[in-house]
């Protein structure tokens, strides 16, 4: 290996150095997508054709292609070149190395990625997104990464990050391939690659995946509301499969970026990996458009993202809870995302409190200087629908296809639950205190009577300032408690009826 | 357990959609509209399977508008409802339907107002009124006793609301145990407000929403 990465001229030939995506060299040569350089050949990966026959099988419709071609837009044929439609199209030329390098390893994207946005300022996430680029390229990406900055910079532009921005490298199918793989492949053959027909004679549902090591279980209490403090998201902590906890301590709220949580609810795989997939979209998308997308468009783009695997086994069910601000490149005050502790307890109204002051102040001040034509914040209560709402946003997405606005949402086994609790008493008016005891509250109670909920309880809170999580507290304790107010509760009626 | 109608007048014509956006025993929301404005003059109303809908419907509106921005003209309902049908019936054999329960409702400069009923099954029709979902079976008959093809507007929105109390009411005609009131509001075929539009030759006019709380 270490031979290896002296190489100083780029290679021609696609043979891969690292042998990940060994599957991918046959199909890069017959498609010709990037010629050159082998860790980005992980767009070749969907581009062989058994995994073309293997995610037309696995895949959906055509949507969004439809709109930009014409030709097909009068024809006759039902199936799409490639199964798998996907919100995004390629480009074939070498810039997009880039994106393709980092898009290659998603899931090795180490933990830390997200943490950066959370506690460092602005100025160093350029800084970062270099830094992350090189890491995942092999040395000859990055030695002709640096020639075409090079004879960029030569060209006149600055920066290398303005070069990506300007090229706008989309992917035609995705680069993660998911369920049937051998299963097509055995059974139909090599399909042609202009094939204009799915193959019928497919006895089987649409859903025919790799068999499964255990039976997955989508047990899970999560919930959401928006309330005058911003968004509050709730969830236990129990992992379930089939009867067994998995994992008591596990996160059902992952944060995207500093200003959005999402609810995880279905296959925790599935939307571990939606998630941070999501996480990096935005992320392209703040990069490429310097601001940052709404949770509505946040919404919208996983739920087409999600699309194509529509009846197959993949499940993600989430509600993403975020607070949608004004220009951030403004060098707003309230852009830092904070991740602060609150202990457990009562006491720590205190700090939210102040906190919320803090923010209404500040989104309310923020309003006003920022180039958004609402001017107040009730205002934009009523004109949502305008492009310049700043305020919290909570939206349900499922990889059914749902996708629904609304300001109270809960998700999962123990979902139901949790609404009869919530009906009673989630108002817009809640102070922060009360809004955690009502979740906390929520979950404690569908945790009691749903059996794949439990354990603990999350709590995080989403205002201008980015979002803060609560302490996990064990429910366990709660119950006990709960328990002991109980029995003082009978004595003290024993007494008073005796007495 | 959603509702859709459409009634046609002489120059108008008159459509409403339940709010409700269920899933499986829970209504997620109370206040969903489930019509789709493909032109100024056309609105889609659609139900029918979760994700489906809104993908086809937004599908639909999409190129309707991308019609109108290349030719200059927007397609007419006729027009409009037939490459909607078209769409559904090239998926239809394919490995990936949409299962959705459509009416369009427009108007046209020269062939006047038009209610075109599409099911899943990419059939088109086009009538003087028409209704999806189990609410159908019970106010296809009503509209068939009363509908007359020179119905006014006040009178056309005096027929809605007989079609749609019969929906909202009769659907869980039952009573609890002191016959007093109906069930509590979270069961499923409880359907309180509609959404009400009526399009005639000016565009497209948002009505007033019909609620019917418990007597």
């Amino acid at each position: 290996m270490k031979g290896r990465n002296r190489r100083t001229t780029p290679k021609r030939s696609p043979v891969l150095a690292r042998g990940n995506f060994s599957r991918s060299t046959t199909s890069v040569q017959k498609h010709g997508i990037l010629k050159t350089h082998s860790k980005c050949h992980v767009l070749g990966v969907c581009r062989a054709p058994v995994d073309q026959a293997a995610v037309m099988g696995h895949g959906r419709r055509q949507s969004e292609q439809h709109l930009l071609d014409p030709e097909r837009l009068s024809t006759t044929s039902t199936a799409s070149r490639h199964g798998l439609e996907h919100r995004y199209r390629t480009r074939t030329t070498e810039p997009s190395a880039t994106l393709s390098g980092t898009e290659s390893n998603p899931m090795k994207l180490s933990g830390a990625a997200s943490s950066p946005w959370v506690e460092t300022p602005r100025n160093a996430d350029a800084a970062w997104v270099k830094k992350r680029s090189f890491l995942w390229l092999s040395d000859t990406c990055r030695l002709r990464l640096r020639q075409t900055a090079h004879t960029l910079q030569n060209a006149g532009l600055p920066d290398i990050l303005v070069w990506q921005v300007q090229e706008a490298g989309y992917l035609d199918e995705s680069p993660i391939q998911f369920g049937q793989i051998s299963t097509m492949q055995s059974s139909s053959g090599i399909p042609s690659q202009e094939t204009s027909s799915l193959p019928e004679s497919l006895p089987f549902t649409s859903s025919q995946a790799v068999p499964l090591p255990f039976p997955m279980a989508h047990g899970t209490t999560t919930l959401a509301f928006m309330f005058q403090g911003g968004v509050l998201a709730a969830a236990d902590t129990r992992s379930s499969c089939s009867g067994l906890v998995a994992c008591p301590a596990s996160q059902k709220i992952l944060p995207i970026h500093s200003h959005l949580v999402g609810t995880t609810s279905g296959t925790s795989a599935d939307c571990a990996l939606w998630k941070r997939i999501l996480s990096r979209e935005l992320r392209l998308y703040q990069l490429r458009y310097g601001r940052r997308l709404s949770t509505r468009g946040a919404a919208k783009l996983l739920s087409h993202m999600l699309h194509p695997f529509k009846g197959t086994e993949l499940c993600v069910a989430a509600t993403l809870c975020g607070w949608d601000g004004g220009e951030p490149d403004d060098g707003c005050r309230d852009h830092e995302g904070s991740e602060m502790e609150h202990g457990e307890g009562r006491e720590t109204t205190k700090t939210p409190k102040a906190h919320l002051e803090k923010t209404a102040g500040a989104s309310g001040e923020k309003v006003s200087v920022s180039k958004t034509q609402s001017s107040s914040f009730t205002k934009q209560q009523c004109s949502r629908r305008k492009i310049s709402f700043s305020g919290p946003s909570l939206f349900y997405v499922c990889s059914d296809g749902t996708r629904l606005e609304g300001s109270l949402f809960s998700v999962g086994s123990g979902s139901p639950y949790a609404y009869s609790i919530l009906d009673q008493g989630v108002q817009w008016g809640l102070t922060v205190e009360e809004a955690t005891s009502i979740a906390r509250e929520a979950v404690y109670r569908a945790t009691h009577r749903d059996a794949y909920s439990g354990n603990s309880v999350d709590v995080y809170h989403v205002t201008s300032k980015g979002w803060t999580r609560r302490t996990r507290e064990d429910l366990k304790e709660e119950y006990y408690r709960e328990k002991e107010r109980q029995r003082l509760e009978r004595e003290r009626r024993g007494k008073t009826l005796s007495g | 357990m959603e509702y859709l109608i459409g009634i046609q007048g002489p120059d108008y014509v008159l459509v409403a959609a339940d709010n409700v956006a269920a899933s499986s025993i829970i209504q997620m929301k109370h206040d969903y509209d489930k019509m789709f404005k493909l032109s100024e003059k056309i609105l889609l109303l659609c139900v029918g399977e979760a994700g489906d809908t809104v993908q086809f419907a937004e599908y639909i509106q999409k190129n309707v508008q991308l019609y109108k921005m290349r030719n200059g003209y927007e397609l007419s309902p006729s027009a409009a409802a037939n490459f909607t049908r078209k769409n559904l019936a090239d998926y239809l054999r394919s490995r990936t339907p949409y299962h959705v329960n459509l009416l369009l409702a427009g108007h046209d400069e020269s062939d006047g107002p038009g209610l075109f009923y599409m099911d899943y099954m990419a059939s088109l029709a086009k009538a003087p009124f028409a209704a999806h979902g189990y609410g159908a079976f019970l106010t296809l008959s009503i509209l068939d006793r009363y509908y007359r093809p020179d119905l006014s507007r006040d009178e056309a929105v005096e027929l809605l609301k007989k079609c749609v109390e019969e929906v909202s009411l009769k659907t869980e005609n039952c009573l609890g145990p002191d016959q007093s009131e109906p069930l509590n509001k979270r069961f499923i075929l409880n359907l309180p407000s509609f959404n009400v539009r009526l399009i005639d030759r000016d565009g497209i006019h948002d009505m007033e929403k019909i609620t019917l709380t418990a007597k």
